[in-house]
């Protein structure tokens, strides 16, 4: 997992925003501020309970971090509700779901891309084009004095955030998602947090995982079959700032076939786009579905469904579904 | 107006024993109830300076703090110091709850419940979307923790490929861990059906 909540987001945002591309001293501020998160985030050891508060529901978790050379390893546990872990290491992410006897394996993508600091593609000038950087002043959160740092989105396509940053670690301790007027739709929050100065491996160890488990793996990167590979696909309109960033095929656990898999993103908010070839019998996803502040829109194209999910406000990822196209290329 | 019952609810969720059939009856409440924020917030560090979890505190203003809070939480100090007791049973108790007591004064109750209101005040969460909300909305609740309106199989696809877009959002720096908190706090008594396809061996953890 990455840096908790937007932990990883954090690691987006500070890395995005290049101090000397900003012309105003706001958005330089707001850069310092969150540079600064991004290598805390990176380089500290933590362990902190936080709440999780989204709608109407609120969920206790408790998160611990050890910080590597190797990208850091992460543990996620829910304090309420069903049990449940998120343990992700150098390699992969593992989901441990004890209800139902099973444990979901992802690789770790990002691990190549630490302890890289600065993203190579990332145009901060376009950033500031979609969002508006605001200095907020400061605040106090689990005793910790905090700088307030928002990020707010400039139309209705995208989410903006604000954060509390620790004056003194630089640790983000609060980040509420924040629609375009204003109104938050999540809130995360530490409600203790310390900084060992070494964590034990057994803290980072599910005990959880029992004999008998179902383990669901994802498989190595695939090619499609030929007729497949040679289908072109793209969006016709997206919205403002979103721009291709990654298109290749996976194959993702618990899924039979290849799924081809795009990343729209404008720089901060990303969305992705699953088709795969449509099977009998097999429910898909049709029109809109959600789960927390995470849109996704189904459809059918042809003989393919396509998935888009990102955390994003709903009509994004419905307006790239109804946008895509497939064109045999020649 | 906040019953004992509710009370208990309310410490026990601070203590994570709340039973998980309460768990969204109470979140309802949370919405309507501005004092419930509160209250939590107080429980919580209760039972956080209760296990010694708490960061030091500032110590100024300490006694007319913990006056003013004893006035006040007499209630909730004994339920919550009668649950704390049976876990933690090598605790002081009366000075254990004098600490906590303290601690809540201090601090200053910075769980501000009015920020967990519903509504229209501007600062509340409120569900995202409204032009959305109504195929969302059952009982006036939002089914935000699971995907909604799909039968298990999409469900665990969908998640499957969150958690796949996460990764991948990871990797090209945008992006974060969110996904996991979705897929951690998943709607109380609904299990996470995970896809059935691949192998089955009782792979032992790696570590």
């Amino acid at each position: 997992m990455n840096s908790l909540f937007r932990w990883t987001l954090p690691l987006l945002l500070a890395a995005l925003l290049i101090p000397a591309a900003f012309a105003g001293t706001t958005e330089n501020r707001a850069a310092f501020w969150l540079n600064r998160m991004n290598a805390a985030l990176r380089t500290l050891n933590y362990e902190g309970t936080f709440v999780y508060i989204y709608a109407n529901q609120l969920e206790t978790m408790r998160v611990t971090h050890r910080a590597d050379a190797k990208g850091g390893i992460e543990r996620l546990i829910s304090l309420t509700g069903p049990q449940r872990e998120v343990i992700r290491d150098h390699k992969e992410v593992k989901c441990i779901l004890p209800e139902s006897h099973s444990v979901l394996i992802e690789r770790r993508y990002a691990a190549a891309h630490f302890p890289a600091a600065i993203p190579q593609a990332v145009n901060a000038q376009k950033l500031v084009a979609q969002y508006r950087f605001k200095d907020l002043g400061e605040d106090r959160i689990a005793d910790h004095h905090c700088k307030i740092i928002s990020i707010e989105p400039r139309d209705r396509y995208r989410y903006g955030y604000k954060l509390w940053i620790d004056a003194h670690t630089a640790m983000l301790l609060r980040s509420d998602l924040i629609t375009q007027d204003g109104r938050t739709v999540e809130r995360v929050m530490f409600t203790s947090i310390h900084y060992p100065k070494e964590i034990p491996n057994a803290a980072l160890i599910s005990t959880e995982i029992k004999p008998g488990y179902i383990w669901n793996i994802q498989g190595d990167s695939e090619k499609l079959p030929v007729a497949e590979a040679r289908l072109a696909w793209d969006a016709a309109q997206l919205p403002p700032g979103f721009k291709l960033s990654l298109n290749e095929v996976q194959r993702l656990a618990g899924t039979p076939e290849p799924v081809r898999h795009l990343v729209f993103s404008d720089g901060l908010a990303s969305v992705s786009v699953f088709a795969e070839t449509t099977m009998p019998g097999r429910h898909e996803l049709i029109g809109p579905s959600r789960m927390g502040v995470v849109s996704a829109f189904g459809r059918q194209l042809g003989n393919h469904n396509i998935t888009v999910v990102g955390e994003v406000p709903p009509e994004t990822v419905e307006l790239i579904a109804q946008s895509m196209r497939l064109q045999p290329q020649p | 107006m906040m019953t004992e019952k509710l009370r208990e609810q309310v410490s026990a969720l601070a203590d994570d024993e709340l039973p998980a059939g309460e768990h969204e009856l109470l979140a309802r409440r949370f919405a309507l109830e501005k004092y419930l924020g509160i209250c939590w917030g107080r429980y919580y560090l209760i039972g956080e300076a209760m296990r010694k979890a708490l960061p030091q505190i500032d110590t100024r203003n300490f006694a007319d703090r913990v006056m003013t809070a004893l006035e006040h939480e007499a209630a909730i100090i004994k339920k919550h110091d009668d649950r704390l007791i049976r876990n933690f049973s090598k605790t002081a108790a009366g000075m254990a709850v004098a600490a906590c007591v303290a601690v809540v004064a201090i601090l200053g109750l910075r769980y501000d419940g009015t920020r967990m209101q519903p509504a229209s005040a501007p600062s509340e969460i409120v569900p995202p979307a409204e032009p959305m909300q109504a195929s969302y909305i059952s009982n006036g609740m939002v089914r935000n923790a699971t995907w909604n309106g799909n039968v298990p199989q999409v469900q665990a696809q969908l998640s499957n490929y969150i958690i796949n877009h996460n990764e991948i959002s990871s990797a090209l720096e945008q992006q974060g861990m969110l996904p996991y908190l979705y897929l951690t706090a998943a709607q109380h008594g609904q299990k996470y059906q995970a896809p059935r396809i691949p192998r089955t061996p009782n792979q032992p953890d790696k570590r």
